[in-house]
């Protein structure tokens, strides 16, 4: 494998990206602890409040440094990255969006790139004590998504297809790349509210008695961590496996003076902290929904040819349109408008990886599925 | 939008809900559904009954616009009752995306009823298969999941899941393959790319495999349920969701239900510089959905032309032929319709470098190294390194940096490529030992105006002969002893002869016998026991047939004698008779592709064209006499001794018809190289041929090939790891098994009018030409050109779609308006203010 090739790159960022992940879980989890060994006691002072909490005496050097290693590591990561696309560029000649194994490490590009973004509106790096850890755990838990991301990219047919006449186009750059960074910051804001309720089921489980979970709650959770399960190893541990750790987390931090206290702070913010994450992404989706527009209209003379792919990349968009409307005018503000988000990521997931399934998919322009695929017969037939 | 005002139905005393939005907003789109369905009735044979319906149908809906005008100002005013709509938008959609939908340019055929017996169309049960095959899809991989456990439990369904069956045997298939990669060195040859892709390939084909055989089972077992599903979806309009009236209805709702919130609390409010953008993005969704509602006047098509031909209509997909007659805003035909002319198209295929493995057997006969393999092929670009063969060794060949156990023994590096090239030998001077020198020699023939009509290389000891039908010349070189061996042989007249027949064995490979003809000859040849007398008749190099009444196929003269047209198509036309006096007239073509003509089937008979010795206006031969300091070069007219004489670089010979054969350039040591150079000034329909220039770097040695996709692939032989031989042909070729890297075309407008005889008249120079690709249509009258079709098997056709839409400004605008709404909305204001505060 050459040095500087798209793979050897890809293996780089996954290398990154797992780190991230090492690295993410390992500070969250100092952070949660901290208090417990009564080193900085005086850090619970600012946890859990999601706005800037300067708290009375510092945390531990050791940890505030490595927290900081987080964004460095996201900056690497999406450097790396993007010197893969190039990389691919340069070998197969068009811009790297033909192919799933081109097209996934471009969202996890605009993945990084986004979260980078994030950690700096959402002010992650201003916080301290266990609202930092939570920080953490949040770009701990990307990092891991990112990590399995390229992990089952790599085990994907690498082979460099010629780009059909249709997707010869100036569009076909900005219209794929404003989907993903969308798509993928959109996935964050699912991410954002997925913790919301992992937590809120803990607590509702631990402190039955102040925090009652309603049936409606309780039902939605699992549902949420269930459905994703069929999706394989991703699903897996980002459905069950997050709501494992944030139940793991929330064992650990009862022991904290304060209890589950801290998740107060969380509780009160996180409608504008996933909202943040909404608004970032959500103007690129619009974007590449437009951008689809014009080019079919280029293309076909035809701007809107309900393709069931445009279709479902519409659904996608009025999801977020009807979020964005109860939001401000029908008030559905907190875990209202976080359940939409939620599921906001699975129909996103649906267009991006299991629109083929559908049954409209059959006649799209836009499907691309394994259905063709042909084993190398002769090579298997018994060794020569 | 930050807080929510008290609605017009507040004041009206009711206040619009989710649950009552859900409730109209639902009975509008199928009150529309009705009345429209009223309304078709009505115009066709539904009589007084349907007229009576449709007006009563009216009847409420009036009620309330004219009695409740506040409720129903109100319920366009919610914004609640919006955001119903949008949720029933969206499932209105998602159930497009759950039933297969039919074709719009290709709709279903209606179910016909005949007596008891209901009739399917060939094209409905056509329609039917292809939902039954993907709603059988959707189940299966709805259903099977990763366990197929649910799926096997489906009645009708087999129990045994087929992907678990086949698991274990697959396994072993995959790992066979994993092992031959190794052990055949495909991993070490190829690279880990090539082979992590085949791997793949094979893992994905394999359960796709196991996969159709249970979907198709699936969908036979299921088909009475697939057929009830077709047709309920049908009646209830799911299978046209996004033609359907109460698809339109929601949009309609939409277009006032947005018009009605945007100006709530005044325009003045909208002026306001924050809500630039809520105002841009929500009257571009109003424009949108308006030009939407416009573009109903589309009128879509195809006009599919070859190059030279013209047309002033095109071919709905309905199938309707319809002129290009320009349209008013209403869609009304305006003026005599336009005419369009296909005046250039070409389709480029992509070129590709395929690296094919070989190996000689202990015969020394040639064979795949890997004959299982689909080789590789590679899309080529300047710049470009492939590397292949990697193993241990000395990476110093290669001047760059490598892990010695794992160096690449073979590298390809593209210097240079030209997708439309001129391809130019160029001779150069060669070393006295050096392999390979031979005498080159470049001949031109001069035309009597000083002009050039024959670039050629003639590389020696012996070639040719070389033909020119332009003067009917024919050149051969060759070497001889001395002089007077050169004298001896120019003395001797040329014998003329038109080629050779050849008759072959059974299997077609063996001779059996040569027979060298003029026509008017006549020898005789045994087969299967027979004698048979074969007289010649004609003997031509390019014969243009046509069958006479009887069948026959018959000689069609040409204009120019034989000596000048070029041999492109040789052919010799028989008569066969056999002992019994039964006779055949076969034409034989030196192209082994056919013969016409054949009736005694045991005479399998072929025919070589004498390129030489066949009948020329002047034939010339060039020889070489060797001299100390190389072959020297003489000249002359065979049957002429007298003619010989030395030639030098600039000596000239005369031809026929004032031409002249000049000898441009001779070395008796040289060998050839092949440059390439762009074409200049081609645009993109010349049919120049790609070519690159690539340098092949192996522990041997290094050195430039240019290879076309006009020419014959390259040969490169070197010792892999461990010294091992190893031989590579590179093949760079055009990849006509794919589809085209580019198609496009040119075309030319020419206005109607209408004469004074009221018929309509063109113009014989075009109005407008213009050029469209794939991504880049042309603008004319109304109309847009696409390019969309190409044909590999007639590479004159062009396949161009046509569309009349006269919403597409509009939607266009409103596109942009939603655009530089949202930016403002979500980007813009935010840092302005330095917080989000909502739209």
């Amino acid at each position: 494998m050459e040095t500087f090739s798209y793979r050897s790159l890809l293996y780089l960022t996954s290398y990154l990206a797992w780190s991230g992940a090492v690295l993410g879980l390992c500070t969250a989890l100092g952070w949660f602890l901290a208090p417990l060994f009564g080193r900085r006691r005086a850090a619970l002072a600012g946890a859990g409040e999601v706005e800037v909490a300067a708290a009375p005496t510092g945390p531990p050097a050791v940890l505030r440094f490595a927290s900081w290693l987080l964004p460095v590591l996201c900056a690497a990561s999406f450097a790396v990255n993007l010197g893969a696309q190039f990389a691919r560029y340069v070998e197969v000649q068009h811009w790297p969006a033909q192919t799933m194994y081109e097209v996934i490490p471009l969202g996890t590009t605009s993945g990084f790139l986004s979260v980078l973004i994030l950690y700096f509106v959402l002010g992650l790096h201003r916080r301290r004590g266990v609202a930092r850890g939570f920080g953490d755990l949040f770009v701990g838990l990307l990092f891991l998504g990112a990590a399995l991301t390229l992990n089952y990219v790599l085990g994907l047919d690498p082979t460099g297809r010629a780009l059909p006449p249709a997707l010869q186009s100036y569009w076909f750059s900005t219209h794929i790349s404003a989907y993903m960074f969308g798509y993928f910051t959109l996935f964050i804001a699912t991410l954002g509210a997925w913790l919301h309720f992992c937590f809120r089921f803990w607590r509702g489980i631990l402190e039955p008695a102040e925090h009652p979970l309603g049936r409606g709650t309780l039902a939605m959770t699992a549902l949420a961590a269930l459905i994703v399960v069929p999706f394989g190893t991703q699903g897996l541990l980002m459905g069950p496996g997050v709501l494992a750790l944030t139940g793991l987390i929330a064992a650990v931090s009862r022991r904290l003076p304060g209890g589950m206290s801290w998740f107060d702070g969380w509780e009160a913010g996180s409608d504008r902290f996933t909202f943040l994450i909404f608004a970032v992404g959500f103007p690129f989706l619009t974007a590449g929904l437009i951008q689809g527009a014009l080019w079919a209209q280029e293309a076909w003379a035809l701007y809107w040819g309900w393709d069931s792919k445009e279709v479902s990349a519409l659904i996608s968009w009025v999801f977020y349109v009807v979020y964005l409307h109860l939001r401000y005018v029908a008030g559905w503000r907190g875990e209202k408008g976080m359940w939409i988000l939620l599921f906001g990521g699975l129909s996103i997931y649906i267009t991006f990886q299991l629109f083929g399934h559908l049954p409209a998919s059959q006649s799209s322009l836009h499907r691309y599925t394994d259905m063709d695929s042909v084993p190398a017969e002769g090579m298997m037939g018994g060794g020569r | 939008m930050s807080a929510s005002p008290p609605s017009a139905g507040a004041r009206s005393g009711f206040r619009w809900g989710f649950r009552s939005g859900a409730v109209v907003v639902l009975a509008l789109a199928l009150w529309l559904e009705l009345v429209l369905a009223l309304a078709e009735a009505a115009r066709g044979d539904g009589g007084l009954a349907a007229r009576i319906g449709f007006f009563l149908a009216l009847l409420p809906v009036a009620a309330w616009v004219i009695y409740g005008w506040r409720s129903c100002f109100g319920f366009f005013r919610s914004v609640k009752v919006g955001v119903v709509n949008l949720i029933f938008i969206g499932l209105a959609s998602i159930a497009g995306v759950l039933f297969y939908q039919e074709d719009p340019n290709f709709p279903i055929a209606p179910q016909t009823e005949a007596g008891d017996l209901v009739e399917v169309t060939p094209q409905r049960y056509q329609h039917y298969q292809k939902f039954r095959q993907a709603h059988a899809y959707f189940t299966y991989k709805l259903l099977h999941g990763t366990s197929g456990w649910l799926f096997h439990r489906l009645p009708g369904v087999d129990g045994d899941c087929l992907l678990a069956a086949r698991a274990e045997d697959n396994r072993r298939k995959l790992a066979t393959l994993e092992q031959n990669l190794t052990e055949q060195g495909v991993r070490e040859r190829f690279g880990e790319e090539f082979t992590v892709a085949l791997e793949a390939q094979s893992e994905t084909g394999l359960r796709v495999q196991a996969e159709k055989a249970e979907i198709a089972a699936f969908e036979r077992a299921w088909d009475d349920c697939w057929w009830t599903l077709f047709h309920y979806a049908d009646e209830l309009d799911f299978l046209r969701v996004y033609k359907s009236d109460w698809f339109a209805a929601l949009w309609g709702i939409l277009l006032l239900g947005v018009v009605s919130n945007t100006f709530r609390g005044g325009w003045r409010r909208l002026l306001r510089p924050r809500k630039w953008g809520f105002l841009m993005t929500h009257t571009g969704v109003v424009v949108v959905v308006l030009g939407g509602f416009w573009s109903h006047l589309e009128v879509r098509g195809l006009l599919e032309l070859n190059i030279g031909r013209s047309s002033d209509r095109f071919v709905r997909y309905s199938g309707e032929v319809t002129p290009f007659t320009p349209k008013n805003l209403f869609g009304q035909d305006v003026g005599p319709p336009f005419k369009v002319r296909l005046d250039a198209f070409r389709a480029d295929y992509h070129d590709v470098l395929h690296v094919v493995y070989a190996r000689r057997d202990e015969a020394g006969r040639l064979d795949l190294e890997f004959p299982d393999l689909q080789p590789p092929k590679f899309r080529v670009y300047a710049g470009q390194k492939l590397y292949f063969d990697y193993g241990p060794g000395d990476p110093s060949f290669l001047g760059e940096s490598r892990d010695p156990d794992e160096v690449p023994h073979l590298r390809l590096e593209v210097l240079e490529y030209l997708p439309q090239a001129l391809i130019r030998p160029v001779i150069e001077a060669a070393g006295p030992d050096e392999a390979g020198a031979r005498p080159q020699l470049r001949l031109r023939i001069r035309n009597p105006e000083g002009g050039t009509d024959l670039d050629e290389i003639l590389s020696g000891p012996e070639a040719g002969p070389l033909a020119h039908a332009g003067t009917g010349s024919r050149i051969l070189l060759r070497q001889v002893d001395s002089v007077a061996a050169a004298r001896e042989l120019l003395a001797r007249a040329v014998d003329p002869v038109y080629g050779t027949v050849v008759q072959r064995d059974a299997g077609g490979r063996g001779v059996l016998a040569r027979e060298e003809v003029t026509p008017g000859s006549e020898f005789r040849l045994e087969a299967a026991g027979r004698t048979y007398r074969v007289e010649v008749l004609e003997a031509l190099p390019l014969p243009r047939l046509r069958q006479d009444d009887d069948g026959r196929w018959v000689h069609v003269p040409a204009e120019v004698p034989v000596e000048y047209q070029e041999p492109l198509n040789p052919a010799v036309l028989l008569r066969i008779t056999a002992p019994d006096g039964e006779s055949e007239e076969r034409w034989v073509f030196q192209s082994d592709f056919h013969a016409f003509g054949v009736r005694f089937t045991d005479l399998d008979l072929d025919f070589e064209w004498d390129a030489w010795r066949a009948p020329a206006a002047r034939r010339l031969l060039l020889l070489l006499v060797p001299e100390e300091a190389g072959p020297a070069l003489y000249g002359g007219s065979p049957g002429d001794p007298g003619s010989l004489r030395r030639l030098g670089p600039g000596d000239e010979l005369p031809l026929a018809a004032g031409h002249a054969l000049v000898v441009a350039e001779y070395r008796p040591r040289g060998r050839l190289r092949t440059e390439i150079e762009p074409v200049a000034g081609a645009d993109f329909f010349h049919p120049a041929p790609g070519a690159i220039r690539v340098r092949i770097t192996t522990p041997a040695g290094s050195r430039e090939a240019v290879m076309s996709t006009a020419l014959d692939g390259e040969w490169v032989e070197y010792p892999g790891p461990g010294g091992a031989p190893r031989l590579v042909r590179l093949v760079f070729a055009e990849d006509t098994n794919d589809m085209p890297l580019e198609w496009q075309s040119r075309l030319s407008f020419f206005p109607g009018e209408y004469g004074a005889d009221g018929r309509i008249h063109y113009p014989s120079e075009p109005e407008r030409t213009g050029h469209i690709r794939v991504n880049d249509y042309e603008y004319y009258r109304g109309y847009r050109f696409f390019q969309t079709n190409w044909k590999k098997e007639d590479p004159t056709y062009s396949g161009i779609g046509v569309v009349y839409d006269p919403g597409i400004e509009t939607v266009l605008l409103g596109l942009y308006l939603v655009a530089v709404g949202t930016f403002i909305v979500f980007i813009v204001n935010p840092l302005v203010t330095k917080r989000h505060r909502g739209i």
